[in-house]
């Protein structure tokens, strides 16, 4: 069997929820937001994976607890076998270089402050690698692989001399200058223009290719989810409750979850209507989980034994999995 | 391509001097600041006086250029005379004594012959003196008598003043001096403040001797009358005497008068720009680096260590300043630096909260983020990412910190908690209450410091502004 980049097993990370002074002294059990709730699953080498959800599901709390700049508060993390949680400050640094992330927002991580070149460089600077002039020749051959080109006249611009579009490639080009092997792209493309987003994303399919990179691909949009996915994983509340190749999963979605989000991606055809979403009420707060299968408050299948009994993933098909007592 | 740091400072500093022209306030507090920067830089060229030298003129002088007014036209000028052995007309009475020139002294020999004799010199020096009549005059005789092989011998030495109507005062007499006795190191001394002379002279206590005895204006002589008596022998008796001074203390001095010890006023003035320029910007400059260092670490590290520390600047927030500054330095004594680090110690809290506050902000942002997702460490991003975005806030908190520091060392002076021996403004307004400018409505003494102070805290709160806007440019879209 294929050894997978990234191994992730039960992970969990919860918040707790600030306590007043009134709540410690009436010794209130302490609250928990329970952000990522228990996710297991295998990213291999040179896929593109998703995670897809609504907007407070975890997904980017998972990204970030797999790069460790959130410590998790359970479960296991491995890449390429080691295990991520164990790693020394040296072995951490050494991470560091070989998994990077691009963030969803252009416009606020980059340094306002800094120019181009100095954004680009740093990663360099931070772990020393090579003279100035071979720091200058890196950071070129970078701008020039996320096509700002030429990289001559970037060079000295701010972030806010630049469009979304070229902020973004500054952004991936940062992470990739580090010649890493594993990318966590958080929404890279949700801030952008329609127009821009399919190019930022051919750039990315184009980088994997070349550099033979693995993408965590964060995303609420399931038509950009299908695009640039090998395989998807859907969130709800911490859980993964459906994972499988990104066709199976758009084409024959089996988690009711799953089918009300696909039915709420807009059609570009005005004459269309967007039929009944099959879903109802709202996201429960992840500080009350509801018992049994999480989904079943707002589930048009729930039935009694839903509210019980928690649903474990099983295989329908090859690789697609799902958390549905539907289908037990 | 990146330049070293002290290249990217001096790059910035020169930017922003560049922009200050631009601002009409800005400006006219840097030419200001200059120009208290030139003042206290050349503070001994400029001021004429050691500001700590007193009885320059008499006490309460009024300012010199007040004789453009009739009423002060004739008040009394500082007369200062210095007379050596070529200015005397001497006369000589008795065939055994001679009087020389030896090293700048004048000395007086009488040798001893085979009958006791007496003799005396009389050294006699005129002056004119056309002023009112002055409070008060002092003089020195310094003397040394030896007496060689002849005890039983001695000298008695007088000093007279004569007016011009022909009345003479006798203002020192030493008594027969029977033994070797030097006064060169302890001179004889006399002046019109002394209450036995006053009585001596038929005065009373309360009069003021300068008035009474330079009431004329014409020609008055000092007398000195040097008697000697010597025995039979052979031996000889010696006196040497130094120049003698003679002060008449003026009523109009320098540019701004005197105060209650004949100081200068005006030398004061130009020192203080001195004292309150170091006292405000090493304060400034401690109290800032305190705030950033506490904000910064409460701000990055959060936690437990944010609430330690918050709670040490919370507690020092809500202390009263005033009162605790003056019991600490009641308890522990009074010196500028002391003063410094108590001002600076006491007034970094508020910057400390809104760093902190602020670098939390930046902490949490996207770009520190993604630096951490880098591997960078803690320090990297504090030093490059952080405190590039703070220094605004710092440049700002710089120079409107320095007029509140400023202020509270001269209140401190005022209330006399301040350094005694220290030139500052705060110490002569205190001088002006203490010695009552106040109801004499010295306002030559009163106003210059006021001013002064005022003017210093006004340009360094114009700089402020003006660099608040140029690093805040949203505030310029306003106007």
């Amino acid at each position: 069997m294929v050894e997978p980049v990234i191994r992730v097993i039960n992970l969990k990370k919860y918040f707790p929820v600030r306590a007043g002074l009134l709540d410690i002294l009436r010794r209130k059990p302490r609250l928990y937001i329970r952000a990522v709730d228990g996710v297991t699953f295998d990213i291999y080498e040179k896929e593109v994976f998703c995670l897809a959800g609504e907007s407070g599901c975890g997904k980017t709390t998972t990204g970030r607890t797999i790069l460790r700049l959130i410590e998790p508060t359970d479960g296991k993390i491995f890449f390429k076998g080691e295990d991520v949680l164990n790693y020394t400050n040296e072995e951490l640094k050494n991470f560091r270089r070989r998994a990077q992330i691009i963030f969803q927002d252009p416009y606020e991580s980059l340094n306002p402050m800094m120019t181009v070149y100095s954004i680009v460089e740093e990663p360099l600077k931070v772990h020393k690698i090579g003279s100035k002039e071979e720091r200058y020749d890196m950071v070129m051959r970078a701008l020039e692989d996320v096509e700002l080109k030429p990289p001559e006249d970037f060079i000295h611009r701010r972030p806010h001399e630049l469009s979304g579009g070229q902020r973004q490639r500054v952004a991936i080009a940062r992470a990739l200058i580090l010649n890493p092997e594993f990318i966590v792209a958080d929404e890279p493309v949700s801030m952008l223009d329609m127009s821009i987003r399919a190019e930022i994303l051919n750039l990315m399919l184009k980088l994997r290719d070349e550099h033979s990179l693995t993408y965590l691909f964060i995303t609420h949009d399931l038509a950009v989810a299908k695009y640039i996915c090998d395989r998807i994983a859907i969130m709800y509340l911490g859980k993964i409750v459906e994972l499988g190749p990104a066709e199976e999963i758009i084409d024959n979605p089996l988690h009711p979850y799953t089918q009300a989000l696909i039915a709420a991606v807009p059609t570009p055809d005005p004459e269309e209507k967007i039929g009944e979403i099959p879903i109802k009420g709202e996201v429960p707060s992840p500080i009350n989980i509801p018992r049994g299968c999480r989904f079943h408050p707002r589930c048009i299948y729930a039935r009694p034994e839903c509210k019980v009994r928690e649903p474990k993933p099983i295989e329908v098909s090859k690789g697609h999995y799902v958390a549905c007592l539907l289908y037990e | 391509m990146s330049e070293s740091p002290l290249k990217r400072i001096w790059y910035s500093t020169k930017n922003l001097l560049f922009e200050l022209r631009l601002h009409k306030t800005g400006l006219i507090g840097l030419i200001i600041l200059l120009f208290y920067t030139i003042v206290a830089i050349f503070a001994p060229y400029i001021a004429p006086n050691d500001p700590n030298k007193m009885q320059l003129a008499d006490s309460y002088a009024y300012p010199e250029w007040f004789a453009i007014f009739p009423k002060y036209r004739n008040l009394p000028r500082n007369i200062f005379l210095n007379i050596g052995y070529h200015d005397w007309s001497i006369s000589i009475e008795g065939d055994n004594l001679s009087v020389d020139e030896v090293n700048g002294y004048t000395v007086i020999i009488a040798r001893c012959s085979d009958h006791t004799s007496y003799g005396s010199v009389l050294m006699e020096y005129s002056f004119n003196y056309s002023y009112d009549p002055p409070r008060r005059f002092e003089g020195e005789i310094p003397y040394r008598v030896d007496i060689y092989d002849a005890t039983g011998s001695y000298v008695r030495i007088k000093c007279f003043i004569i007016t011009p109507s022909g009345r003479s005062y006798e203002l020192y007499d030493s008594r027969p001096i029977a033994y070797n006795l030097s006064r060169l190191d302890a001179p004889g001394t006399y002046d019109a403040r002394d209450v036995f002379l006053k009585i001596k002279l038929g005065f009373s206590p309360h009069d003021y001797l300068g008035e009474k005895i330079f009431n004329e204006k014409g020609t008055y002589t000092l007398r000195l009358l040097v008697q000697v008596f010597t025995v039979k022998g052979d031996g000889y008796v010696e006196v040497k005497l130094a120049n003698k001074t003679f002060r008449i203390y003026g009523m109009l001095y320098g540019l701004l008068g005197t105060d209650n010890l004949g100081c200068d006023l005006f030398s004061n003035l130009v020192y203080g720009t001195r004292i309150s320029l170091i006292v405000g910007i090493l304060a400034s400059i401690i109290s800032v680096s305190l705030g950033l260092i506490v904000g910064l670490i409460a701000g990055y590290k959060g936690g437990i260590t944010d609430q330690i520390l918050m709670f040490f600047t919370d507690t020092l927030l809500f202390m009263p300043i005033l009162p605790l500054i003056i019991a600490i330095s009641v308890f522990i004594g009074k010196s500028l630096y002391l003063e410094i680090a108590l001002i600076a110690l006491l007034s970094w809290m508020g910057l400390a909260r809104n760093i902190r506050a602020y670098v939390m902000s930046l902490r949490d942002s996207m770009y520190v983020e993604a630096a951490r997702a880098i591997g960078a460490s803690d320090m990297y991003i504090v030093f490059r990412h952080i405190l590039p975005q703070l220094s605004p806030l710092i440049y700002i908190s710089l120079v409107m910190r320095i007029p509140g520091a400023i202020l509270l060392e001269a209140t401190l002076s005022f209330l006399n908690l301040g350094d005694p021996s220290v030139p500052s403004w705060g110490r002569m307004l205190y001088n002006a209450r203490y010695a009552g400018a106040f109801s004499r409505l010295m306002w030559w003494w009163v106003i210059p410091p006021g001013l002064a102070i005022t003017f210093l805290a006004l340009a360094f709160i114009l700089l402020g502004h003006a660099l608040d806007e140029i690093l805040n440019p949203r505030l310029r879209v306003r106007r």
